[in-house]
């Protein structure tokens, strides 16, 4: 979705007066403004996107009336003889130069087009992998257009992956605030979705409930079809995280039904069936389940499959299949999910019995989930680098294999997937 | 039934006046009449003073009047330093991190931040001599802001630059505090308005002023969002300001003091006394800026439950 010219900076009023963007807490710290681009990306690009950053962070935040005389005269044409000779990527020329002229004459620039350009900065860092330069210049599109609510949910959510709680909040919570009296409906239930997810991120389950709970009803009342699905299959995933089987297997249904067959998400939701069969013992067909999901899922989703198989493989005794699975999960850098997948690669090998690897992976489980502030992921780390201990003094070789065949309470499920299998053809 | 009126102290008001908390309940009626504590009313206004070491900035001479800028010029290192451990919280000082040390960042600099890490300090470079490097060793250094001088050079780049970089270090401890405890988003707007307006030796009328409310509106607000009395927050950001001044190794108690606006040591003293129990060394022996927004955490529970 473009930004609408004629939303650009004004758009309708909120009926509840909006907190000032000041009030959104600053990723810089203690650090220069931007440091982050520079730690992230090394040498002249990373200093030509520092500039860009300062230089639009600067424009923005001065107030409208006071944008002439910003920056010394001629300071645009040598901006893009910099962008010139630094030789950026092609992704980058054309917003890098929009961004320069930003510098000749900041009084006449649209809000929209300089959102538009970071936007595409940031769409390049994100494809880069530099995550910290993506949010620094998303923020920058959410603050060139302040009544945007896509630009403020797309920062909440950036934040989020970031582990920033607090920015992330800010800009959940300026999302729903934005959206409501736009009648936006589609931003207003992906930002509740988004403070759902975070909130069970951070292992604070009844507010995470709570906002899933708003984001599904929204979503149905308004016809979003595809949001609800995603509501659902959250909320499936919370249960089935808070050890409530019964209600999390109605959401699996429900979800199914929601996204009805082909959806792209359909994939993902089929790896969280297998998990939650991983969490009631349904070992062998949870494994067969996810070697037929990793040529399908997006990359980013590969670390939960990596450690759902290294879990089953270990429960099973499948030693070659937990093996591989954690050598492949080792490749990935710290991320979204990873502390989840190490910790599932600890239950994996306590299987084995093998109980040094099993505390190695939960140590560096612990150490990802501690740098993220994910507290669930910790507290199940530190319960593994103890169980793993007691059980090696307590008992000495392998542990049982788990149930081969699923119970028959999920053969609902199973009768549900076909379906969507067969239809899907 | 009329009995006789003594005006001896009672013991409960003796209480209050060593215990901080119950103090807050004695100090809120005066806040809608309108009078200062003489505490506050001792205090100077400090202005808003730019120390500069760089030969090339000269659009500081420039910056908005009505700002009530003061601007000072040092030929060398040393001079800055002196004239930095006198100086009140809001101050800015603007220097050329390469200052008599050719292409390579000055160590003075990187010694003053070390004394001084509550100041807040602005490189300006016309290009880094060394590229990124240099400035990620600014930034680890703690130096708030960088300028390129080629680009912002302007007196308008420079007052918008300086706005934001602020008081940042009692801004940053505020908002750690204010994410630590879920403070609503109105109590973060209400304490940072209030470590801009205390910076420059606001009252709590300045502060009403400063978010366009009436002081009864200001009251109103700070109780809904879980803040004491807008007196008393006051008196908690003005010691938090001396907190951060005094944990710098740089200073003496009486310069902090003075450079917060109290008349010195003693009136620190006693202004703290308001807050905490802590005498000024002590609060330094423990790391003064956290113990002080430790206990600030403490009150703002109480307030809130």
């Amino acid at each position: 979705m473009q930004i609408s010219k004629s939303d650009g900076g004004a758009g309708p009023q909120p009926r509840r007066a909006l907190p000032p963007l000041s009030v959104i807490p600053t990723t810089e710290g203690r650090g220069i403004p931007g440091a982050l681009v520079l730690d992230e990306i090394e040498g002249e690009l990373g200093y030509l996107l520092w500039l860009t950053l300062r230089s639009v962070l600067l424009w923005v935040e001065a107030p409208v009336t006071a944008r002439t005389d910003l920056f010394v005269e001629n300071s645009g044409d040598k901006r893009l003889a910099r962008v010139n000779a630094a030789g950026v990527p092609d992704e980058l020329a054309s917003p890098l130069s929009r961004l320069a002229r930003l510098l000749e004459v900041p009084a006449q620039a649209e809000p929209y087009e300089v959102a538009r350009a970071c936007e595409r900065v940031a769409d390049w860092a994100v494809a880069e992998r530099h995550a910290r330069t993506a949010l620094e210049f998303v923020q920058a599109a959410a603050r060139c257009c302040p009544a945007e609510p896509r630009l403020s949910l797309a920062a909440g959510r950036m934040a989020r992956e970031l582990a920033l709680y607090p920015i992330a909040q800010a800009w959940l919570y300026r999302t729903i605030l934005l959206a409501r009296p736009q009648e936006d409906w589609v931003h207003y239930a992906r930002a509740y979705l988004s403070l759902g997810a975070l909130m069970r991120q951070r292992g604070a389950y009844p507010a995470a409930r709570r906002f899933l709970l708003r984001a599904c009803r929204h979503a149905e009342r308004h016809g979003l079809r595809e949001v609800w699905g995603m509501a659902l299959h959250d909320l499936f995933v919370l249960e089935t995280e808070a050890g409530r089987e019964e209600p999390a297997e109605q959401y699996a249904i429900a979800a199914f039904e929601a996204y009805g067959p082909g959806h792209p998400l359909l994939v993902n939701l089929t790896y969280d069936v297998g998990f939650f069969w991983l969490l009631r013992g349904v070992f062998g067909p949870a494994l067969a389940l996810f070697e037929a999901l990793l040529p399908r899922v997006e990359p980013r989703f590969r670390p939960h499959i990596y450690g759902g198989m290294a879990r089953a493989a270990g429960a099973i005794q499948d030693v070659p299949a937990f093996t591989s699975a954690r050598a492949a999960l080792a490749a990935v850098p710290a991320g979204v999910g990873v502390a989840e997948a190490w910790n599932d690669v600890g239950h994996g090998a306590l299987s084995l019995g093998r109980w040094r690897d099993a505390y190695n992976a939960a140590s560096r489980a612990l150490a990802l989930a501690s740098a993220r502030g994910e507290a669930r992921q910790c507290h199940v780390a530190e319960s593994l680098i103890d169980c793993s201990a007691r059980t090696q003094r307590a008992c000495g070789d392998a542990a049982t294999p788990g149930r081969q065949r699923p119970p028959a309470d999920t053969a609902r499920i199973l009768r549900q997937l076909q379906t969507v299998r067969a239809a899907s053809g | 039934m009329t009995g006789p009126v003594h005006h001896r102290v009672v013991p409960a008001e003796r209480g209050a006046r060593r215990d901080p908390a119950r103090a807050v309940s004695r100090a809120a009626p005066a806040e809608a009449g309108g009078r200062c504590s003489p505490i506050l009313r001792a205090m100077r206004a400090p202005r808003r003073i730019l120390l500069v070491l760089h030969p090339a900035v000269h659009a500081v001479e420039r910056l908005p009047a009505r700002q009530g800028w003061l601007v000072r010029r040092f030929a060398c290192w040393a001079t800055l330093r002196g004239a930095l451990a006198d100086a009140p919280p809001a101050t800015i000082a603007l220097v050329d991190p390469y200052h008599d040390s050719g292409d390579r960042l000055a160590p003075e600099l990187h010694e003053l931040l070390r004394h001084f890490p509550s100041a807040t300090v602005v490189a300006a470079v016309d290009e880094p001599a060394a590229g990124p490097a240099d400035l990620r060793t600014l930034s680890i250094w703690g130096v708030a802001d960088v300028l390129p001088l080629a680009e912002e050079h302007t007196a308008n780049a420079l007052h918008q630059r300086f706005a934001r970089v602020r008081v940042r270090e009692v801004c940053l401890q505020l908002e750690e505090l204010s994410a630590g405890l879920s403070l609503p988003v109105r109590a973060r707007q209400i304490l940072r308005a209030a470590a801009e307006v205390t910076a420059v030796g606001g009252l709590s009328r300045d502060l009403a002023r400063s978010m366009a409310v009436q002081r009864n509106t200001l009251t109103r607000w700070c109780a809904r969002a879980g803040l004491p009395a807008p007196r008393r927050l006051m008196l908690w950001i003005r010691a938090l300001h001396a907190a951060a001044l005094l944990d710098d190794p740089g200073r003496t108690v009486e310069s902090a003091a003075r450079a917060c606006g109290y008349s010195g040591a003693d009136a620190l003293r006693r202004g703290l006394r308001l807050v905490v129990h802590w005498t000024p060394s002590e609060l330094r022996t423990r790391g003064a800026l956290r113990t002080l927004a430790a206990e600030f955490g403490q009150e703002l529970r109480g307030t809130d439950g």
